[in-house]
């Protein structure tokens, strides 16, 4: 049992997040009429980047060079410590998987990355990265909110034993939602940011990494995808907690359907992105507002509940 | 069908003193109607030069050409910017080729020649041994103040698009100045263009903008028409119409696609690209190549349309209108779109009239100018196409609107296409001392030829002022006070061109 749970999160940590990529770039070029890259492609991309040789600015320090790796190693730490729908960690590890520690993990991830955008001497980067911060301010109070809703309901700040206790539809819902909206801020997904752009003035996280090549970059590609599935991968589990008749079943399938709901979240991701506009860059705040309130929701309902 | 003949624009002369050149300018443009074209300068002899400026008179369709010779040894005269904005950059582009100076000029730089390519006393087009002022070296205009910081992009930018370098003095996101320097495309197209034979003349001038073949190889066409005083038959100006207005749509369409892009609105940016090939391939049935390069000729056209084609390419435009039109709510109606286009990058009328704003963007600030007023030919589809609020919305609809006139222009040629020949013959030698104009409303706007012999009958000067030359500085304008976000939207609302800038 245990070596399974292993050898699952090791599929977790290192096949999901680039295929997830992937889905979602294949499900938008499918959108747009197009045939799209493999599914596969994310991982090309990164077994090629991390053979190929590096260009650093010359204005750049330590700091440029060493903030993909303290971002990526945060970034697995994280993907272990965040409870997985149908995947019991071993006692010690749920231990640690408190709310707030991984909250500021991963924005200690997000201020490295923020200090290697304005290292590189770039305009861009600069640009990337004081947009990036204003957004993370932004999605900071619905994620702490929406998170605390759930830790209020369930009585505990482990997220590990929150998501195995049975929580109010409602406010696993409206949590949920809140965290879809958060994680495509917070990955510079649409309707914030362009992911496929190539005009650097609009980019807000591609700007950012603008100076970044070959293994730098890969570290870098790997660990949004990882961030992307931990953020996608909580907004699921919160959805999911709305239906608590799904914990009925055993281990092994609830892996399969916590997987299938971080892929149909992918897809709506994409969807969304497919139709959507991205947002004029004063009209975020509004956008970001939705996550806001519906957080407060959940933790009002969650504390009525008590 | 008379009214599908081109007119030959009537052309006044006038000479002036270069003092009272300023004067002259502002007195006859005070006059319902008339507009600045362009300044330039011109090599009388080895010594001697003269500023001509042109004027067009859009109610009658006429010409006037003022000409200030200056004094032997004289490299300087008045700025004319001061009470003509819209001449600003034209001066600093004879500062660049002519060494003449233009003083009281308020932003006095070089524009196309940058001192670290091309020597400080190289003048392109200046007489041998005519007096110049050495160019200065460049500076940009510095914003100070607390928190200003510059962000400099280009002259390489990203995706597959022509140098040019912006820097922006922006307070946190918003942009308080745009300054954009062009000049990395110069390669000497006006010098050139006298140089080779006129006959073959066509093949280069069209290529002052690629975009735009057809456009300037119409005006080009114009332009040695009006000065051999002959016409085209009546078929070919027809043919000529279809070429212009292919361009047009294919243009404006491609443009609607890549605002989409632009806005993250892929719907918009897959469905209008292929509706773009599809108006090439048209222009590839009528003119044989998709660019529609080496149709439009003086005297005609190159390649008749016989009555199968003819039908083919009504067919092709009534099935690409009925595309574009199912399409183009898509866009234009959907709410995210009008939301992140409305009130962006606005242009305000005044400003698009004092520097003289040429096409759909000049019509989006309510100029309500269509140079195809000089061309009964291509009749401005209606007098009531102008907007007021000149953001990026009302550019784009009004490419929206055009394409619809254009669709509507094309199938009236089309049906009505009149039986001549299409081409006639030409004299062998070009007229002496005689100035030729072709104005056109290209799908920029505004684009003119302007040829003038000397006492041999060659080309002394031949002056290409293309609409992106008015524009750009709209653009700058534009933008100020808006965000660094908006910029590239706002840029491709007003899609210019780099080549047809820097000749």
């Amino acid at each position: 049992m245990m070596l399974t749970m292993l050898l699952l999160l090791l599929v977790n940590l290192c096949v999901v997040p680039l295929l997830l990529v992937g889905v979602i770039r294949k499900v938008k070029a499918r959108m747009q009429t197009r045939i799209g890259a493999p599914v596969l492609q994310p991982f090309y991309d990164v077994a090629k980047l991390l053979r190929k040789g590096e260009t650093i600015s010359e204005t750049a320090s330590w700091v440029f060079v060493q903030a993909p790796r303290i971002n990526l190693a945060v970034a697995l730490l994280v993907a272990v410590l965040v409870p997985w729908y149908g995947l019991t960690l071993p006692p010690g590890w749920a231990a640690a998987s408190n709310l707030l520690l991984i909250l500021y993990l991963l924005a200690l991830g997000k201020f490295v990355s923020l200090l290697a955008a304005m290292d590189t001497g770039s305009a861009f980067g600069g640009l990337g990265a004081s947009r990036e911060a204003t957004i993370s301010l932004l999605v900071e109070p619905a994620v702490v909110m929406g998170l605390g809703a759930l830790a209020v309901a369930t009585r505990s700040l482990n997220l590990s034993e929150v998501f195995t206790q049975p929580i109010h539809p409602l406010v696993a819902l409206l949590v949920g939602v809140a965290l879809v909206i958060t994680a495509l801020a917070e990955l510079s997904r649409m309707p914030v940011d362009d992911p496929t752009t190539h005009l650097e003035l609009t980019m807000v996280h591609e700007a950012m990494i603008l100076e970044n090549s070959g293994r730098n970059l890969a570290l870098v590609e790997y660990a949004v995808a990882l961030r992307s599935c931990i953020l996608l991968g909580l907004a699921a589990q919160a959805l999911l907690h709305a239906w608590p008749a799904l914990h009925a079943f055993p281990p092994p399938a609830q892996y399969g359907i916590g997987l299938a709901a971080l892929g149909v979240t992918g897809i709506a991701v994409a969807v969304a992105e497919g139709v959507l506009v991205k947002l004029k860059w004063r009209r975020v705040p509004h956008f970001l507002a939705i996550a806001i309130v519906m957080s407060v929701m959940a933790a009002l309902l969650a504390v009525a509940q008590r | 069908m008379t009214t599908l003949q081109p007119c030959a624009p009537a052309l006044s002369h006038i000479t002036v003193t270069p003092a009272d050149l300023a004067t002259q300018v502002t007195a006859l443009l005070l006059q319902p109607g008339w507009r600045f074209g362009h300044l330039t300068a011109r090599s009388l002899d080895a010594r001697h030069t003269a500023i001509d400026v042109l004027l067009l008179d859009t109610q009658r369709g006429a010409v006037t050409c003022l000409t200030a010779p200056l004094a032997d040894g004289q490299a300087e005269y008045p700025s004319l910017t001061a009470q003509l904005p819209a001449a600003h950059w034209a001066e600093r582009a004879v500062g660049d080729l002519f060494g003449l100076r233009a003083v009281g000029h308020p932003r006095w730089k070089s524009m196309l020649l940058h001192n670290d390519r091309w020597p400080v006393d190289l003048f392109p087009l200046a007489g041998a041994a005519q007096a110049t002022t050495p160019r200065e070296p460049y500076r940009f205009l510095q914003v100070s103040g607390s928190g200003i910081h510059e962000i400099p992009v280009g002259p390489i930018h990203a995706g597959i698009i022509e140098p040019g370098h912006f820097r922006f003095s922006c307070v946190g996101e918003i942009i308080t100045n745009l300054e954009i320097r062009l000049g990395y495309q110069h390669r000497g197209i006006e010098g050139r263009l006298t140089e080779v034979p006129w006959r073959q003349a066509r093949y280069l001038a069209e290529s002052a903008s690629s975009d735009t073949a057809a456009g300037n190889a119409l005006a080009h066409a114009l332009a040695v028409e009006h000065l051999l005083g002959i016409a085209p038959p009546p078929r070919a100006a027809a043919l000529r119409i279809l070429a212009l207005e292919l361009e047009r749509l294919a243009n404006h369409i491609g443009d609607i696609g890549a605002l989409s892009g632009d806005i993250g609105y892929s719907p918009g940016a897959s469905l209008f690209p292929p509706l773009r090939g599809a108006t090439l391939a048209l222009a590839q049935t009528l003119t044989g190549n998709r660019r529609q390069r080496w149709f439009v000729q003086p005297g005609g056209v190159a390649r008749d349309l016989d009555d199968a084609r003819r039908r083919a390419l009504l067919q092709g435009v009534q099935d690409l209108a009925r595309r574009v039109t199912d399409h183009l709510p898509l866009v234009l109606e959907h709410a995210g779109v009008l939301e992140r286009m409305d009130g962006v990058g606005r242009l305000s009328p005044t400003l698009a009239r004092d520097f003289s704003i040429v096409g759909p963007a000049g019509r989006a600030s309510g100029t309500g100018y269509d140079a195809r007023v000089f061309s009964p030919a291509g009749a401005p589809p209606a007098a009531a196409t102008r907007r007021i609020e000149g953001d990026v919305l009302a550019r784009a609809q009004m490419r929206a609107e055009e394409i619809a006139s254009s669709v509507a222009i094309l199938t009236q040629t089309l049906d009505t296409l009149p039986d001549s020949p299409i081409q006639v013959a030409l004299p062998a030698t070009l007229p002496p001392d005689a100035v030729g104009v072709g104005v056109v409303e290209a799908w920029r706007g505004e684009l003119l030829h302007w040829v003038t012999t000397n006492a041999d009958g060659a080309i002394a000067r031949y002056a290409i002022k293309d609409p992106s030359f008015n524009n750009w500085t709209g653009l700058a304008i534009a933008i100020r006070g808006n965000l660094v976000t908006d910029f590239p939207l706002c840029n491709k609302s007003f899609n210019l061109s780099y080549s047809g800038n820097d000749l």
